[in-house]
């Protein structure tokens, strides 16, 4: 099977978040972006940091919903994957 | 008598204005781009690239208008006799401009290649560039013999970047820098003057062309 690649897995995490109505939780992600739990906590801490997500507490429970940096991404995907496919960015 | 920055003789003086000005546009597009996808993906990687490219694109501006500056004070001082100190004091501002900005720009392409987010190696790159030039005896053969390299490096990633995913966009960006290394080559270890110069200019206009076309190939959808 082929490696994911950087983009892609942020691309599955946010289109997870999207097609969850913007709310999901940590365990729902690991399955359907199909990721280690070590994966996806760098990679929810990274898309915090960058505010692609919002991480919210709701009765002891962490959810994520996306932030409009995050919807640009993916409704750019595809340009941004051929331009760093281009140029070999990661 | 040379009639332009590098110094060289050429059949195609005034033509290679206009050029160096194309270059510009496309290369100061091209960061433009870059930067707004740098924006939504916050990749470091991204941010060199779009810093590199903007360089190059003030580096060929400055020779396009010290350029045209030369060739004007050249045309004044044919009637005036004597203007000799102007044009090579514009000579050596405008082609110590030019090598340094286009030197930045390719070490600032080069670490982008790292992958690695040290600093130090991109400060010390350049710092050994532009130290090399500036106290070389010849310091415009040592721009051409750096920029070979460090653009030898670039193809070299590109290459392997495109034998990893094989498809139009990574070979197009493979070939366009592959004539931009040719270019400079062709200066370096043959001849920069007349004809040679004008193979210099043509294989960097189709480098940029090829540029422009990935661009195209990136927003198709």
């Amino acid at each position: 099977m082929k490696k994911r690649e950087r983009l892609e897995i942020i691309h599955d995490i946010l289109e997870v978040i999207q097609n969850s109505k913007g709310k999901v939780k940590p365990t729902h992600i690991i399955y359907k972006a199909n990721l280690s739990h070590q994966m996806l906590t760098e990679y929810l801490n990274e898309l915090i940091s960058k505010e692609f997500i919002e991480e919210k507490e709701v009765k002891g429970k962490k959810t994520y919903s996306l932030t409009e940096k995050g919807y640009n991404y993916l409704k750019d995907y595809s340009i941004i994957k051929g331009f760093a496919d281009s140029y070999g960015l990661e | 008598m040379p009639t332009n920055l590098y110094q060289i003789d050429s059949i195609i003086i005034g033509y290679d204005i206009i050029l160096q000005l194309l270059f510009a546009f496309i290369t100061i597009f091209l960061s433009w781009y870059s930067y707004k996808i740098y924006k939504i993906t916050c990749q470091e990687q991204t941010k060199f690239l779009s810093l590199g490219f903007f360089l190059i694109g003030i580096a060929y501006t400055i020779l396009s208008v010290f350029n045209f500056l030369i060739i004007e004070e050249l045309l004044e001082s044919i009637s005036r006799i004597v203007h000799l100190k102007e044009i090579i004091l514009l000579n050596t501002i405008g082609l110590y401009a030019h090598m340094s900005l286009m030197i930045a720009g390719l070490v600032a392409l080069t670490f982008m290649t790292f992958k690695t987010k040290t600093i130090r190696s991109l400060i010390l790159l350049l710092a050994i560039s532009l130290i090399a030039i500036i106290f070389s005896k010849s310091p415009l053969e040592t721009f051409f013999l750096i920029s070979s390299i460090l653009l030898a490096g670039i193809v070299y990633f590109f290459t392997k970047n495109c034998i990893k995913k094989r498809n139009r966009k990574t070979k197009t960006i493979t070939l366009a820098f592959l004539f931009l290394l040719l270019g400079n080559l062709v200066l370096l270890l043959i001849s920069r003057s007349g004809i040679y110069y004008l193979i210099y200019n043509l294989f960097e206009a189709v480098a940029y062309l090829l540029i422009l076309y990935n661009l195209y190939l990136v927003r198709k959808r």
